[in-house]
């Protein structure tokens, strides 16, 4: 049984707090009770003595859940209980924070949109905590809370709308006189069903929207270790992790259909919204994910794509992937003391650059035998960016500027100098590992993409509202290492 | 007219540039900010005056002020003082009003109940209004106020409302049940009992929902009531709010073990043999290479209804099936699921730490258990440089239990690239030490590649003491196992430790100690060990010096046992019976190792360390008292093979959590089943409120789609009570009855007339519990006299005037 809730920003300082009753601590109470009790929740969890749940007391447990999205902590106070299972709690905290970002619609959440909102966000903890416990009388779903707890109508967006409307009704008077008429009549033929919910996740009272818009976003995370043998990369472990985000705004009860192209990428088991529609003796096609959608933001579908196996399985070596392949080579030069990074950014004709780009090289200084050998990494040429050396031993960053662009080899020469020690003797500082960090817009790194976005049946478009629809696509690099 | 707008809209047009920009503006002016710097200036005067005033939106003005303050942990205004004007003001018509009270309330009402008791009329006649959503709240706000006073008021609350047409409602009840239940008073329970037995009959998923966390919050023994729901929940479960589908899983499995037969596992190894026998209570306990389970067929219905979640998006859903395949089925069954599958691709996807957390001891509990299971998916537990430590170490101790001869090879590749990263963290790198021993224990050919890669290493690298302490930690282990293959191993590390001065104390205290145990099985290189060791005794760290001198205690003693044992055999060679006295007695001035153990003691006795000092007096009392019997058992004593969960890292890093032991913790089948001849799972009367809803909408465009399983046509005038079989046990045969989708988009079954009627139970045991057909065409309804005199007063309310419409409407067609 949940008895309160807190968020605070990263430093855990308070940004929100609900209590269920008279005796749920405020959050001050709880901050003394977990310094003493257990400060290990209070670390990051980049600690090793980290922790994410603690009992602070006989029958109460702490949880906390990062989000990333946000950098928002929450936390709840729950008592022990033998019947909940282990996921329970840190499942409901993220599901709160999807909730918070699905009412308002928001990419990300500010600090300041939640004081803004405090009675707004009270009431839609109100909603989704009934008894002390996930209210499961549907009320999980955004579009029953928006019933419950209307939003507010920006002026904003009462002026912009207000601008619109007027400038249709410059442009196309005539029309608008009998688009007003049927809309009339086809607004008479919508409320029978109006009352009547379809599916839980969808009410038809929500509102009307000017145009009918339904964008998918398809955003893919890869986590890559690629291991040096010889000239040639070998891939040690990988996996791509995609999502398909999806916002709707569509008048009626449409049913829509994405059709996916997976390019032959074998995408697992991926975990569905409910609303994906599959008969139950089917497997998943996603090349044909027919949904009845919520409105607004929502995830429609997780993917992951094991390379391993896939790799193992198509036989094909795996040189590259993301657009980025790497090259280094150790021991050049006279002294053989030079190393050489070069990147080989593909050119697409879908992504023009790469933004973001970094680089994390690391040298293996174990190797210098247990003595303590001073040494410097120096530049001799750079074709991009510049080159940081970092505060620890044995690792510099490459940063490049903000955005790259594809179709460029940017190479990188440089020499480690040893301080004070006779040429010959050790030289075995090596570049060891190399990381990347970027991202890009226009294309999956799996090579899935949209095939087609339909709306098969449910939505009447009358002549003035428009239907958009549109897919974009986004990469990022989770893990991008090459280990020597 | 025409014309006069297009001109104005024509001015609007040029300034909707302007008015864009100002949005901008206007937002910030205007917007939330503006609003929350408002509210903030509002004094505690003023919040008494707007809580006062007529004005709705004053008083919303100052309700959203107070939940602000409640909100922020503000302590400057002490919001309970305005009690009395908050609550006043429950008789809004503002529902936002009402609910930001109910929330007020929630937080103080148990601090003033006198008070509180002002809002509870308004809250009573709010049980009745026409609307179903402040029928919801009107429940939930009265439900939640905790105190006593008020619970015959709920519960009279409660048992009207559970016929109430709208689902919402009902599903309200259901938790109103665990609000009064835990408010205490046992002589509810019976009553609230009967109410959940309704709740738990009704049609709707969303209720079934409610009334399945009632009974897992408080009924959970009363697994009984599950029988007559059985089979239908089996079926609807997908249907269910994705946390009931955990809560449902978790009471089915307590309900499958306490209820059903154990499955039989038969034997396929061989043609022909017919042996078989039940499933046994530990998991992966099964002998038989090959076999096939014969479950009962309502627990082949449940595991297959579990298939249907398999695309659930909630990872506790996932672990729960998971759960109750490890509960319910053979390790092969859980094999042919694509769960485990399943499980990995939410460990991989979840962004959430803790989550992931869990679900890693969840694998690594199971992957303990049976090594098969995750042996696929190996390259999934390689660790990613981003990975947390948390995540590493566990995803580590999974690789160690995967280890076998076909992998070794390559996770040992892996496993060395761990160790020898000076970037990752120590923990990470003690944890992959620990694995290597894992590795070597494989085979003696892995024993001795591990230690002589460890070894080397240590000689090449500068390492941190707890990773040189995880180094020998782990030789250590790997040559007590089997001393006398690893000679060459042992003489290197008795070259270790005289060429390599700098390694640190730790570590060359434990080789010292490795050579104390040696001494043993190989005595000859030991006292040469000692030797060289000596000459440095003072720059040695204490540690090393502490175990220097244990081993000059060790070989000293057994070296008078050896010569004891020598006397003994040229006693007997010689065949004299007579006593100990005859014995010569062990030379102590012409001992070399004696005079090694002298030179170490004399060192020891002046020692810094006040400890090394102490055992020296003591280990020199005991010689010096001749008890060398006692000696021999104080130093001699056999040290158990060190098991890899001997030494630990960190126990919160190695342990599972409490949680996961819970939750995996295997529950007993009852062994004593009563057979009786009718069947207890046979489905019951179900509840259903369908007349209420409106009837199919002509404009449904599920009609027209082919994969929402839409068999029949839609215009079937029957909405029938769906799911009510002839009888339990023709699960499968019914499979060819049509199903179709009603509005919401759901599976039902069709059942035709006869069918239906022929249902209608002898037995029926409660008359009260009603059916109900609706005919769309006609609709009429048999039961209407017996349902409305139980709620006259919904029923003229219920009806919202537009349902109405709907079914004329309909009926016209």
């Amino acid at each position: 049984m949940y008895l309160s809730f807190y968020i605070t920003d990263i430093q855990n300082k308070l940004v929100f707090q609900y209590l269920l009753g008279a005796t749920a601590p405020s959050f001050k109470h709880l901050w003394t009770r977990v310094q003493s009790t257990c400060p290990q929740l209070l670390e990051d969890s980049s600690s090793d003595n980290y922790l994410d749940q603690a009992m602070v007391g006989k029958d109460l447990e702490v949880y906390k859940y990062f989000s990333i999205t946000n950098k928002l902590n929450y936390w709840c106070l729950a008592s022990t209980s033998k019947s909940k299972g282990p996921l329970d709690c840190f499942t409901f905290l993220e599901t709160m924070d999807c909730i918070l970002l699905e009412y308002f619609d928001k990419d990300r959440l500010s600090i300041k949109k939640l004081v803004n909102n405090y009675d707004r966000i009270s009431l839609i903890f109100n909603c989704c905590i009934e008894a002390g416990e996930p209210n499961v009388n549907d009320f999980l779903y955004v579009n029953k809370i928006k019933e419950a707890v209307p939003e507010r109508s920006d002026l904003s967006k009462f002026i912009s709308s207000t601008a619109h409307n007027l400038q249709q009704a410059v442009q196309l008077p005539q029309q608008r006189q009998q688009q007003l008429q049927q809309n009339q009549i086809s607004r008479g033929n919508i409320s029978l069903v109006e009352d009547e919910e379809i599916v839980p996740w969808r009410t038809s009272k929500t509102s009307k929207h000017e145009n009918n818009e339904l964008y998918v976003d398809l955003l893919e995370t890869f986590h890559v270790v690629l291991e040096k043998k010889k000239s040639r990369l070998r891939l040690v472990n990988g996996d791509i992790r995609g999502a398909v985000d999806v916002r709707s705004y569509l008048n009626d009860n449409p049913l829509v259909s994405v059709r996916l192209n997976t390019m032959g990428n074998e995408i697992g088991i991926p975990s569905l919204h409910e609303c994906v529609e599959i008969n139950d003796d089917d497997e998943f096609n996603p090349s044909n994910i027919t949904f009845i959608p919520p409105d607004g933001k929502f995830r429609l579908l997780e993917y992951s794509i094991d390379l391993d196996s896939q790799l193992k399985k198509s036989g094909i070596r795996m040189n590259s992937i993301g657009m980025i392949s790497v090259h280094f080579q150790n021991g050049l030069g006279k002294d053989s003391d030079e190393f050489e990074l070069s990147l080989n950014v593909e050119s697409s004709k879908k992504v023009a650059q790469i933004e973001d780009l970094k680089l994390d090289l690391q040298f293996n200084i174990e190797n210098t035998g247990g003595s303590d050998v001073a040494y410097k990494v120096k530049i001799l040429r750079n074709t991009h960016g510049r080159f940081e050396n970092s505060v620890t031993m044995g690792q510099g960053q490459w940063i490049f500027d903000k955005a790259t662009p594809t179709g460029t080899i940017p190479v990188l020469r440089g020499c480690i100098e040893y301080e004070g020690v006779q040429p010959n003797s050790t030289r075995n500082i090596d570049l060891y590992t190399v990381s990347l960090d970027y991202s890009y817009v226009g294309q999956s790194a799996s090579g899935i993409s949209v095939e087609a976005i339909d709306i098969l049946s449910g939505l009447t478009i009358g002549k003035n509202t428009k239907l958009y629809k549109g897919a974009k696509y986004k990469t990022k690099t989770g893990d991008f290492q090459v280990r020597l | 007219m025409v014309d006069s707008i297009s001109r104005i809209a024509s001015a609007l047009d040029t300034a909707k540039v302007i008015t864009r920009e100002a949005a901008a503006v206007a937002t910030s002016k205007l917007g939330e900010s503006s609003y929350t710097y408002y509210s903030q200036n509002i004094n505690p005067q003023q919040l008494v005056t707007l809580l006062n005033s007529r004005n709705s939106r004053e008083v919303r003005d100052a309700m959203k002020r107070i939940i602000s303050i409640m909100a922020s942990d503000d302590n400057s205004i002490d919001v309970e003082l305005y009690f009395a004007d908050v609550v006043k003001n429950i008789t809004t018509n503002d529902t936002k009003v009402k609910r930001l009270i109910h929330l007020y309330l929630l937080r103080y009402a148990e601090n003033d109940p006198n008070l509180t008791l002002l809002s509870i009329n308004s809250l009573q006649k709010s049980l009745s209004d026409s609307s179903p959503e402040l029928r919801c709240f009107a429940i939930r706000a009265l439900s939640d106020m905790k105190m006593t006073s008020l619970a015959p008021i709920i519960l009279h609350t409660i048992k009207k409302l559970v016929t109430d047409p709208s689902a919402m409602v009902r599903g309200e009840v259901a938790l109103a049940i665990v609000k009064l239940y835990r408010a205490g008073k046992s002589e509810y329970h019976e009553e609230l009992l009967d109410v959940l037995k309704d709740l738990m009959a009704d049609t709707d998923p969303k209720v079934i929902s409610c009334a399945i966390l009632t009974l897992k919050e408080c009924y959970d023994d009363h697994l009984e009531l599950l029988h007559g729901h059985f089979r239908r929940y089996c079926k609807v479960i997908k249907q269910l709010d994705s946390w009931s589908q955990s809560y449902l899983i978790e009471i089915l499995i307590k309900y499958c073990k306490q209820f059903l037969p154990k499955p039989t596992v038969v034997d396929k190894s061989s043609e022909g043999s017919s042996r078989n026998c039940l499933l046994p209570e530990k998991y992966n306990e099964i002998e038989y290479p090959l076999y096939d389970v014969v479950n009962h067929p309502d627990l082949d219905l449940f595991l297959q209804s579990l298939n249907r979640l398999i695309y659930s998006s909630k990872p506790p859903v996932i672990l729960s099936c998971c759960n109750a395949l490890y509960q319910l089925a053979s390790p092969m069954q859980m094999k042919n699921t694509k769960f485990i599958e399943s499980l990995i691709a939410t460990l991989t996807t979840t962004t959430n730490q803790g989550n992931k957390e869990m679900i890693l001891q969840a694998v690594h509990f199971l992957s303990v258990l049976d090594q098969t299971l995750f042996l696929p998916s190996i390259n999934k537990f390689y660790i990613f440089p981003k990975d947390p430590i948390v995540v590493s170490v566990w995803k580590i101790q999974i690789l160690s239990t995967l280890i076998n001869e076909s992998n070794v090879k390559e996770i040992f590749k892996e496993l060395k690239y761990y160790v020898a990263n000076a970037y990752l963290p120590e923990k990470v790198v003690i944890m992959a030490v620990k694995s290597l021993s894992q590795c070597g224990q494989l085979s003696t050919g892995w024993e001795s590649r591990v230690m002589k890669w460890l070894i080397d290493h240590m000689e090449s690298h500068k390492l941190s003491v707890s990773i040189l302490d995880a180094y020998v930690n782990v030789i250590r282990t790997l040559v007590q196992n089997n001393p006398t293959k690893h000679l060459r191993i042992i003489f290197k590390l008795a070259d270790l430790l005289t060429a390599q001065m700098s390694l640190a104390d730790n570590a060359r205290a434990g080789i010292v100690w490795l050579f104390g145990e040696i001494a043993s099985i190989e005595f000859k290189i030991c006292p040469d060990v000692l030797r060289k060791l000596i000459p440095n005794f003072s720059q040695e760290g204490p540690e090393t010096r502490c175990q220097i001198l244990v081993l000059a205690a060790k070989l000293l003693s057994y070296d008078i046992d050896n010569f004891k044992q020598a006397q003994t055999t040229r006693v007997e060679d010689a065949e004299t019976e007579e006593n100990d006295q005859n014995h010569t007695y062990y030379d102590f001035s012409s001992s070399r190792i004696s005079q090694m153990y002298n030179a170490v003691l004399y060192l020891a006795k002046y020692d810094d360390d006040f400890d090394i000092r102490d055992r020296a007096r003591m280990i020199s009392s005991l010689f010096d008292s001749g008890k060398y019997e006692i000696v021999s058992l104080l130093l001699q004593a056999p040290k158990p093979a060190a098991r890899n969960d001997d030494f630990i890292i960190s126990l919160r890093l190695e342990t599972h959590d409490s949680k996961i032991k819970d939750f995996f913790k295997m529950l007993p089948w009852n062994t004593e089943i009563i057979e009786t001849d009718s069947d207890v799972r046979e489905t019951v009367a179900l509840k259903d409120y369908n007349k209420y809803k409106k009837s199919f909408s002509s404009q449904s465009f599920i009609s027209s789609n082919s994969a929402r399983s839409f068999t029949s046509s839609s215009n079937t005038n029957l909405t029938g009570n769906n799911e009510i079989s002839n009888n339990g046990n023709s699960i499968s045969g019914k499979s060819n009855t049509n199903t179709f989708a009603s509005q919401d988009g759901k599976k039902y079954r069709l059942q035709s007339l006869d069918e239906f009627f022929s249902d209608i139970p002898e037995r029926k045991t409660k008359p009260k519990r009603v059916m109900r057909v609706k005919e769309e065409s006609s609709g009429e309804d048999e039961d209407e006299s017996e349902e409305s005199s139980d709620e006259d007063e919904s029923d003229d309310d219920g009806y919202s005037s537009s349902s109405l419409e709907t079914s004329s409407s309909l009926s016209d067609d």
